[in-house]
């Protein structure tokens, strides 16, 4: 196998005497798209937030290990997590207009995020306008407030904002839960785009196994904290053998047989 | 089954509805009939299309600029008296039920307070009324007693349905009622409905943006874009085989967890437009991959094929397969537009 992007091992995450993530492993390759789902409660985001080093932030505390290229951020100073967010793991939401600053214009929201990461002011204007063109927004929208966009186009911007930071990692927390379905497909397009042409890595987090199924190269099913299933997606949605699983892959709804 | 699916006396009956807010007009002469259930009635379109306005019109919370609604056959005049009695008659559930149900009253006293209202019940079995509602959607009686952030999602859903139940009413307008929530939790959810729907015979008018989710409540679909109707008919049918293509991109979109169910995606280029501002000709046209002169000049007029109507100049040729992208079609990939 070769190397993993992010590994997490023996992760454990409690809220006082509550365990609320306890994993084993989850390895998620480079230029891979990993799935992990699991119903509310399950503790996929705090998962994600705790690769950010922000589980702790919400009271959380967080044991084991999380690697990025082989580098321990479980412990890792504040200093460096600050450094590593953004440029090389971001993270999107699903509310994709209320992640954005709403008194910044977009493009003031580029311009600060990217010098706080070291790019200078002219770069950061043009990787902003390049990074618009790649997710299929005209640059234009730079000029607009976020309450003056549609969710898709939020969030789209930010997987702009990932792209012109230079991510090596996408957290996707539902990203595509509160968007009308054309629109989902449209953002789960982007994503598979921005895989083929960047290489990102994706941890996909998701309730809905029938997006996991179009998008997902691997998934890990995740149920009071671990994880119960996991494989290539046509084998676990296929053939799932863990009781859970067939529970969730038989609630999603489906277009009938006669099609 | 008739074109336009056919209904003796209708339960309701929404005739040419326009919706106008200042110069968009959100709803631009809509129409459909709704008999008397157990019947489903799926509006489905997406954000923009207007559908949610429709629900809202038909609860009479907002004013129709011109059609009518009318509930067995009689037009729901302005006067207080008549409004109150058709609110009974016609109840909504809506997305989001933790904005939906008031956060400082005890689920026991946001059920009690239509129960009240319309003198349901004598005061003395409104506690008994609310306990069999409660079991009715599946709660446990003793959740009366608690506030809505202590009930889980799904939970305060069954607690807005048991609401809207309580006043018997004739109608149900469901608006997304489940795209807030979890798919297991959504499933369930669809169960209730269908169960509410076989136990009391309930007629309802479900609004989605989900195919899939349709398809097991409803027997018939309208399409919705732009404010207005473009494919109507039985949801098998439409289902099966669209003959609009906005249908056929909406049917597309929907997320197959079955490989070999899935079928190439119809990418639709830009979004919706401002309906203050509608292109010409064929609303859909921008966007549709099948646009060709006509489209952009005439509108296409509601027509019945196969069982439905629909509102496409080349419904026939869509039907058929026969539909071929005009060489330079109106669908670049380029989505430059989508801030237009």
């Amino acid at each position: 196998m070769t190397e993993s992007k992010l590994s997490l091992q023996d992760l454990r995450i409690a809220f006082g005497p509550r365990i609320v993530v306890d994993l084993n492993r989850l390895e998620l390759g480079p230029g891979e798209i990993l799935g992990l789902a699991g119903e509310s409660g399950s503790g996929k985001s705090i998962t994600a937030l705790a690769v950010l080093g922000l589980a702790s932030t919400l009271g959380a505390r967080v044991e084991g290990s999380v690697r990025l290229d082989g580098e321990e951020l479980v412990g890792a100073p504040e200093s460096r997590l600050r450094e590593l967010r953004g440029s090389r793991v971001s993270m999107i939401f699903q509310s994709p207009v209320s992640s954005l600053d709403p008194l910044l214009e977009v493009g003031e929201l580029f311009e600060r995020t990217l010098r706080l990461h070291g790019v200078r002011k002219r770069e950061a204007s043009e990787r902003a306008s390049d990074a618009f063109r790649e997710v299929l927004l005209s640059p234009d929208l730079l000029r607009r407030y976020p309450h003056e966009l549609s969710g898709g186009q939020a969030q789209r911007i930010a997987i702009a904002m990932a792209l012109a930071l230079r991510s090596e990692v996408l957290l996707a927390d539902e990203p595509t839960s509160a968007l009308d379905v054309t629109v989902q497909a449209e953002i789960l397009d982007l994503l598979r785009r921005v895989r083929e042409e960047r290489g990102m890595s994706v941890l996909f987090i998701s309730h809905d196994l029938a997006v996991i199924a179009e998008l997902c190269d691997r998934v890990a099913v995740m149920q009071l904290g671990r994880i119960v299933e996991e494989g290539p997606t046509a084998r676990v949605l296929g053939e799932p053998q863990d009781e859970y699983t067939k529970r969730l892959v038989a609630a999603v709804p489906k277009i009938g047989a006669q099609v | 089954m008739s074109a336009v699916v056919a209904v003796e006396a209708p339960l309701l009956d929404v005739e040419d509805l326009v919706v106008e807010f200042g110069p968009v007009r959100a709803v631009d002469g809509v129409s459909f009939r709704l008999p008397a259930g157990p019947y489903g009635l799926a509006l489905v379109g997406e954000s923009g299309s207007g559908k949610t306005t429709i629900a809202r019109a038909l609860l009479r919370l907002v004013s129709v600029a011109s059609g009518a609604i009318r509930l067995d056959g009689d037009e729901v005049s302005g006067s207080s008296r008549a409004l109150r009695a058709y609110r009974r008659d016609v109840q909504i559930v809506f997305q989001d039920p933790t904005t939906s149900l008031d956060p400082r009253a005890k689920i026991g006293s946001t059920i009690a307070e239509p129960l009240r209202a319309h003198g349901i019940v004598p005061r003395s079995e409104v506690d008994d009324r609310i306990g069999s509602l409660l079991t009715e959607v599946g709660l446990d009686p003793e959740m009366a007693g608690r506030y809505p952030h202590q009930l889980s999602g799904g939970q305060r859903q069954r607690v807005a349905i048991a609401r809207a139940l309580s006043v018997e009413p004739r109608v149900l307008v469901l608006d997304e009622p489940t795209s807030a929530l979890d798919v297991t939790v959504q499933a369930r959810i669809l169960d209730l409905i269908a169960e509410l729907r076989r136990e009391r015979g309930l007629a309802y008018v479900l609004i989605s943006h989900n195919l899939a989710v349709v398809e097991q409540l409803c027997e018939e679909t309208a399409v919705l874009y732009l404010g207005r109707i473009v494919e109507h008919g039985p949801t098998e049918q439409i289902l099966a085989r669209p003959a609009h293509p906005y249908t056929l991109a909406l049917r597309s979109a929907v997320p197959e967890i079955d490989l070999a169910a899935r079928r190439s995606r119809i990418v639709l280029p830009g979004t919706v437009p401002d309906p203050a501002n509608p292109p010409p000709g064929c609303p859909f046209h921008p966007r549709c991959p099948y646009a060709i002169d006509r489209c952009r000049a005439e509108v296409p007029e509601p027509r019945a094929i196969d069982g439905r109507t629909v509102a496409c100049h080349r419904a026939e040729e869509i039907l058929a397969g026969e539909a071929q992208p005009p060489p330079h079609p109106a669908s670049s990939s380029s989505r430059d537009d989508r801030d237009g």
